[in-house]
């Protein structure tokens, strides 16, 4: 058993404090039938349970949920944290639940759609674990509280997010777009570097990078000053786009690709009904033209977006745009069932033109990543946001690169590409962009 | 720093709960007088003027020590006999404060496990109170003059602030000017003075932040699309005004249950916060916001015209109808709360329910009981003040009377037995929720350090002012909203403004 609760604790510090609530009756040791009887004592009598782990109050939510034999609410559960916790603390809270309540020989099932939902949400002081049914409405059946200050920092979500960026290329030739590949077992094997004049292909050799083809690339009918092209590649097949074109090809053995001039979706597809297109000319992406549905898009161009919400079911969404007028913008792509409008929204910041969205382990949400409002005579940052259209908090700090950034994109949901100009070498150089939950 | 409201009380004893009044009082307070306790932004309680405390088991007792050498503004040296003298008074009915020595107890027939976050929020703070009537205060900030346009300078008194805020003649811009505590046992603050406008209409706040004669300003929901539009920094708080329409049980129309339901199914709220308050407003289903109770999502509101016309259709015609509407007393102080009553009325007439709207006189009192008896529906707002759920409903329900006469107030903090409790008020539908609202604050380019906590403690001392040439600190910060990231540069704060 536990230690009986200790009354009080009292610091003489000047550091946080505080005063030490009753703790939880003890969790489940080996011993079923105290555990049952615990579990009815709960289920009888309305008193108020206080963990002293986050796990703790888990079991004791399991214990709570196990006794409610009134309520059916079938044999699978849904798990949501709702509060500023991690991940990683979340899903150890639902595996100490799932354990408690296989101690009490109640079987749950962790489902994406169940009556028994339990949530983690917070109050001022402190976090709460909470067990809903939701069939007809909602109902509480159970709930558990548990000091936010007893806490750890590590449990926090909200703890201070790192930045990383790693130098993985550098030429002295100019370069707008990197990709790279590996090989079934994780080495690098392919990468291929987008230049101005050219499209060249590396390939792993030796613990280094070693050229094996180039192939000049298609010319714009209407050149322009600020060149901006984009690569993507699978494996050893690879798409990349310049402004009006769009070129296909394989990296197998060399480099063979087949382009045409189109106008339409590039990158900027965040709005499936909603045509984007960088053309001819042009270094933003506008509404495509040549779109004739319902949609209307009121920016009059941006240079790239960010996602940074979105849920399927409402087909709701929320893209942080960095405009083509130099301000930021949030649209908001509403919603028809609550008869919410889609709307566009400015933003109060002054980043600069390349925004891309950012996942991290220990944050559910996307999170924004923007560069800074330099020219390209200063030294470029990044930092990464917590974007809302009523606030916008940063949750990095900032990361400075030796020039400016002149391309920004991502290469999976948690890592980027961000090529960046060397103010004091003179080179291109391409760095892996990701980030990181500080300890 | 210029605020909306037209007077300011600096003793906490006059503040009226709940009220948009005492939100103002309250953050005021908040730069002269200190709390025993406080609540950081990750949970933590945190030593103020009371270093230490521990509790029985029973949480009955709380026993608190204080901090040794704090001094009051005029250099006294605070004891426990006067956080006993100022506390008593502000304590719940059933609390009971006395000094131990160099300690405080604070103890109740019941269990008070809420206790600090109670003392950490809303008008707990510490004050002396000299034989003139003016208050004094261990805070960063003292009053040092306060000033009535009409009759210039006065004097630096908490109690001159009241007696200057409260005279004659609301309209007239009253000032405030607090200075430094250099004595403050938290250490002085950044900025050497604060200077205070009251009264200020909306729209020439945000033209004061937008010309930089204000550095720190309220924004009107209305106007906050505007000022992020034109770049303003602009901060929200969660939502911490909370709009409801409140039946009395007197007259007999209102007193119908399925009269209530149907008012209730006629609501748009959705409407309400996205097209009349444009998105800055969330819609309320429950009476405690989701960031302070941790539960408000498990109470939905639905909006069902059809089933509020058949249930409209099986009420006596003569009710609510043409010769006897509804009258809708308008409690809530300004035009946002004449417009949602209006808003109130054009859904209920859809459900063929009559609302006669009555605004009521600026100067009536936002969250008093005492309506005209006429009136059977009434709009009221709430301040959330207090950091104990179960404190800010019982502090509701008991002012504003909605509860069932006949039951005591709980003193459990047992989030089921909270959510029970407010489950039950809400089925017997005499309080309506419609929509909550954050605060809305406009930033001036200079402050740095904004690090409020987002129920609405705007923690001044803390704030600096960055008093370089705008080129260069653009170049340097180029995030301009990034308040926390924002790192001090050429002039260090403490600087003056």
């Amino acid at each position: 058993m536990h230690n009986p609760f200790p009354a009080a604790v009292i610091s003489s510090t000047r550091n946080p404090v505080y005063a030490k609530q009753k703790l939880s009756p003890s969790h489940y040791r080996g011993l079923a039938l105290p555990s049952v009887l615990l579990a009815f004592l709960f289920a009888c009598s309305p008193i108020e349970i206080r963990a002293d782990s986050l796990e703790d109050a888990a079991r004791a939510l399991a214990r709570k949920v196990a006794s409610d034999r009134k309520k059916d609410f079938g044999l699978s559960y849904t798990w949501e944290n709702r509060a500023s916790i991690s991940s990683a603390t979340s899903e150890r809270m639902r595996e100490a639940f799932e354990e408690e309540l296989e101690h009490l020989h109640s079987h749950l099932v962790l489902a994406s759609d169940a009556d028994l939902s339990i949530l983690i949400t917070e109050g001022p002081s402190h976090i709460n674990l909470i067990a809903e049914i939701s069939n007809q409405g909602h109902e509480l059946i159970g709930s558990v509280t548990f000091p936010k200050g007893q806490f750890t920092a590590a449990e926090r979500t909200a703890m201070a997010l790192r930045l990383d960026h790693q130098l993985l290329w550098q030429q002295p030739e100019m370069m707008f777009g990197l990709a790279r590949s590996n090989d079934p077992t994780g080495k690098p094997d392919v990468m291929l570097v987008l230049g101005r004049e050219n499209l060249s292909l590396y390939r792993w050799n030796r613990e280094k990078w070693l050229p094996e083809d180039s192939a000049p690339l298609p010319h714009s009918k209407l050149p322009q000053r600020a060149l901006r092209g984009e690569i993507h590649l699978q494996d050893h097949f690879f798409q990349f786009h310049l402004p009006g074109i769009e070129c296909d090809g394989d990296a197998w053995q060399k480099l063979s690709f087949e382009c045409e001039e189109r106008t339409g979706i590039w990158r900027a597809d965040f709005d499936p009904l909603l045509p984007f297109s960088l053309d001819p000319g042009r270094s933003f992406f506008a509404a495509d033209p040549h779109y004739l549905g319902p949609k209307k898009f009121s920016l009059a161009g941006f240079f790239s977006a960010a996602l940074s919400q979105y849920s399927q079911g409402d087909s709701q969404y929320q893209t942080t745009l960095a405009g083509a007028d130099g301000h930021t913008y949030v649209y908001l792509s509403g919603n028809e069932k609550e008869n919410i409008p889609e709307s566009v929204e400015r933003l109060p910041v002054e980043w600069g033109s390349d925004l891309i969205s950012l996942s991290v382990n220990c944050r559910e949400e996307l999170l924004v990543v923007a560069s800074g409002a330099h020219d390209d005579t200063s030294r470029d940052t990044l930092q990464g946001f917590d974007v809302d259209p009523r606030a916008v908090t940063p949750v990095t700090t900032i990361t400075e690169f030796p020039g400016p950034i002149l391309s920004l994109r991502n290469a999976s949901e948690s890592e980027a590409i961000a090529i960046a100009f060397n103010l004091t070498t003179g080179n291109y150089e391409a760095y892996r962009v990701t980030m990181a939950c500080s300890e | 720093m210029e605020l909306h409201a037209a007077s300011v009380s600096l003793d906490p004893r006059k503040w009226r709960v709940g009220s948009t009044e005492s939100a103002t009082d309250e953050k005021m307070g908040a730069l002269v007088f200190d709390r025993l306790v406080a609540l950081d932004s990750y949970g933590r309680f945190q030593p103020q003027l009371a270093m230490e405390w521990s509790h029985d088991a029973a949480f009955k007792r709380w026993e608190f020590t204080l901090r040794a050498n704090v001094k009051f503004s005029d250099g006294a040296v605070l004891n426990s006999a006067d956080v006993v003298a100022a506390l008593q008074p502000l304590l719940p009915d059933g609390q009971q404060i006395s000094a131990s020595g160099d300690n405080v107890v604070i103890q109740s027939a019941s269990a008070m496990p809420d206790l600090l976050e109670e003392l950490a929020s809303g008008r707990f703070f510490v004050y002396r109170l000299l034989p003139d009537g003016t208050l004094m205060g261990t805070g960063p900030f003292f009053v040092a003059e306060t000033a009535n346009r009409s009759s210039g300078p006065s004097s630096s008194s908490t109690a001159a602030a009241d007696s200057a805020a409260s005279a004659p003649g609301g309209n007239k811009t009253t000032h405030l000017h607090f200075r430094a505590n250099e004595e403050t046992w938290s250490g002085r603050p950044f900025l050497d003075a604060i200077e205070v406008t009251l009264g200020v209409p909306p729209l020439r706040q945000l033209f004061d932040l937008q010309l930089g004669k204000a550095d720190l300003v309220e924004l009107a929901p209305e106007l906050v699309r505007r000022a992020m539009q034109d770049n303003q920094r602009v901060w929200s708080s969660a939502p911490l005004t909370f709009y409801g329409l409140r039946f009395d049980d007197t007259p007999p129309a209102v007193a119908d249950a399925k009269l209530r339901e149907a008012m209730s199914l006629s609501l748009d709220r959705q409407t309400m916060a996205n097209v009349l308050l444009q998105k800055q407003a969330e819609p309320a289903s429950a009476l405690l916001p989701q960031w302070l109770s941790g539960y408000a999502f498990l109470f939905t509101t639905e909006t069902n015209i059809d089933r509020a016309k058949e249930i409209r259709a099986t009420l006596p015609a003569n009710l609510a109808a043409a010769t006897a509407r509804l009258r809708l007393g308008v409690d809530a102080p300004g035009d946002l709360a004449k417009l949602l009553g209006e808003r109130v009325a054009v859904n209920a007439r859809q459900a063929a329910i009559l609302v006669q709207v009555v605004n009521r006189p600026v100067t009536h009192d936002a969250t008093s009981t005492s309506s005209d008896p006429a009136n059977g529906l009434h709009l009221f707002s709430w301040h959330y003040s207090s950091l104990s759920p179960r404190v800010e409903l019982e502090s509701m329900v008991s002012t504003l009377k909605f509860g069932e006469s006949t039951e005591t107030a709980m003193s459990s903090t047992d989030l089921e037995e909270l959510y029970a409790r407010e489950k039950k008020l809400l089925e017997e539908r005499h309080v309506l929720p419609l929509v909550a609202l954050p605060e809305y604050i406009g930033l001036g380019q200079k402050v740095r350090d904004w690090m409020p906590a987002r129920w609405g403690e705007w923690r001044l001392a803390d704030v600096w002012l960055d008093l370089t040439e705008p080129s260069l600190a653009h170049a340097d910060n180029p995030n301009g909203t990034a308040t926390p990231a924002a790192q001090p540069l050429a002039v260090p704060p403490g600087a003056k403004p």
